[in-house]
């Protein structure tokens, strides 16, 4: 793996990774907080209907309360044969919008009184949802009691259900309305404060009420990928800034090792550490230049030295084995430079010369005018 | 001349007689109470919450509707008040704590009222007394 690569991979894993780890941060933070928002709207939702729920309660309980409290309760004694009562009652659960019914019974348990008066001298029967006592208003005594019988669909009306959000209502822990099938449904309960008996659920399906978060995801991941992509450019760019000078002095390196181009320099202008770097890398080839061409140089001279010693060697062989055919006198003129010696060629009558060297050396040599003339030495001495 | 005044004064006198309004009205009591008779003042005094006890026994007085017109009468005949004096009588009382008398929706319901409750007064024609009622005045 190269040096660039590595760079890269390791400036995008060290920028990605606490990108990424803080955006799933804030990602689930702000998941949990829509959640929590969801479930506070729902609980909210449910405590303003309870209110409502319970207001009504009380509201129906003072109510009848003080119809139990009039004088006309005292008709009671005289088996409300005027009726009195028992307009009462019909008109209060004309005024309450009443589902059920209201009644009054004496001491006996008889029904003096009844919104239904089919019932009236029935005994009663059933357990009411509210009972009150009544009292004489002459002497106190108990005369009776009021009697609510009370339909759940008194509370269940406050109920405002549509295909996402779903009210329901249990006694006891017994359903008294049904709820409709939700996908996976975030709910909420609590108890009637003025009914304990009751208790309400509100549900929403989760994914109406987490709408909003779906859409938040999808540009979460956008925003994500954006970061991502964004990030590992700019990696991609930091890394290539770092990375650049350290292969530009590789290569630069590499060429000079291939190529022994002792010329080639790095071009780098910049005054940090990498720059001074380069810089030395520079010095440094230009001083193995200068030590090259010094080496070349004195290799130079040494071989020229050689040269001339190689000829000197050959001049010393040469004129050792010329000083047998010259006087001592001549060769010393000539060797110590005090006769000027010349190489040329004249004709001159040394047939005995010749003829005593031909003899000694090789008498098999054919000999013409012309090969005598190539192969003789004439020394002209002067 | 003398016998013949006395005769116009005899009848006179039996046309007086026969003229006066013979007791319509009865005030009344359950037939098992203690109580066995009362003064008209003494009515007066209950129905106008002067008066609550009769020895232990707590009265209740009971009256019709305002409107009726047994009613009426009683006021003017027993409590010596037009309707005016009546009801002055009673926003009077009514800021000093003293709630006028109960009321029955009709006589039926007095007689029955009375005939139950220990302690109930009230008043209802003479025709409609039976052995459930002791009558204390009749007016």
């Amino acid at each position: 793996m190269s040096f660039k690569l590595k760079t890269i991979l390791l400036l995008v894993a060290l920028s990605l990774t606490p990108y990424v780890i803080t955006m799933t941060i804030l990602g689930n933070a702000y998941r949990n907080d829509v959640e929590s928002q969801v479930h506070d709207d729902l609980a909210y939702q449910l405590e303003v209907t309870l209110e409502r729920m319970g207001q009504q309660l009380e509201s129906q309980e003072k109510d009848l309360r003080f119809l139990a409290s009039l004088d006309i309760m005292n008709d009671i004694l005289s088996g409300d044969l005027d009726r009195r009562i028992l307009n009462l009652l019909l008109m209060k659960k004309a005024d309450l919008q009443l589902i059920g019914e209201i009644e009054v019974v004496d001491t006996a348990g008889i029904l003096v009184a009844s919104t239904d008066p089919s019932r009236i001298g029935e005994s009663a029967s059933g357990a009411a949802f509210l009972e009150i006592s009544i009292f004489s208003t002459f002497d106190d005594s108990q005369l009776g009691q009021l009697l609510l019988h009370y339909d759940t669909e008194n509370l269940t009306r406050f109920f405002i259900n549509d295909q996402s959000l779903q009210y329901s209502l249990s006694r006891n822990g017994e359903p008294v309305s049904q709820i409709a099938n939700l996908i996976e449904p975030i709910s909420v309960s609590a108890t009637l404060q003025q009914r304990p008996e009751f208790t309400v659920t509100l549900a929403q399906e989760r994914g109406i009420a987490l709408a909003i978060l779906d859409q938040f995801t999808r540009s979460f991941l956008i925003a994500l990928l954006i970061g991502v992509l964004i990030i590992s450019a700019i990696a991609y760019l930091v890394a290539n800034y770092i990375a650049y000078p350290i292969l530009l002095l590789s290569s630069t390196a590499r060429l000079i090792t291939r190529t022994q181009d002792y010329t080639q320099r790095v071009q780098m202008q910049r005054s940090d550490e990498i720059g001074k770097l380069a810089e030395a890398f520079n010095k440094m080839v230009v001083g193995m230049q200068d030590m090259l061409e010094r080496l070349h140089e004195e290799n130079a001279v040494k071989l020229k030295q050689a040269e001339e010693r190689k000829r000197a060697e050959t001049l010393q062989t040469l004129s050792t084995k010329l000083s047998k055919y010259l006087s001592p006198q001549i060769y010393q003129s000539i060797f110590s430079g005090a006769k000027d010696v010349t190489l040329g060629s004249s004709r001159k009558k040394l047939t005995i010369f010749f003829l005593t060297l031909l003899t000694s050396r090789a008498l098999q040599i054919k000999w013409s005018r012309k090969t005598s003339l190539r192969y003789s030495i004439i020394i002209y001495v002067r | 001349m003398l016998r013949i005044h006395s005769l116009i004064m005899l009848l006179l006198m039996t046309t007086a007689m026969t003229a006066a309004p013979a007791a319509d009205f009865a005030v009344v009591v359950a037939s098992g109470s203690s109580i066995q008779n009362m003064a008209p003042e003494r009515i007066r005094d209950v129905f106008l919450k002067r008066r609550n006890f009769e020895g232990d026994i707590k009265l209740v007085p009971v009256n019709p509707l305002g409107e009726d017109q047994l009613r009426r009468q009683f006021e003017q005949a027993v409590l010596q008040m037009n309707r005016d004096d009546v009801n002055r009588y009673w926003t009077t009382s009514h800021f000093q704590g003293v709630k006028p008398p109960i009321t029955q929706a009709s006589l039926e319901s007095v007689k029955r009222f009375v005939a139950r409750v220990d302690g109930a007064i009230g008043y209802i024609p003479r025709s409609m007394v039976d052995s459930s009622m002791r009558v204390l005045y009749e007016f």
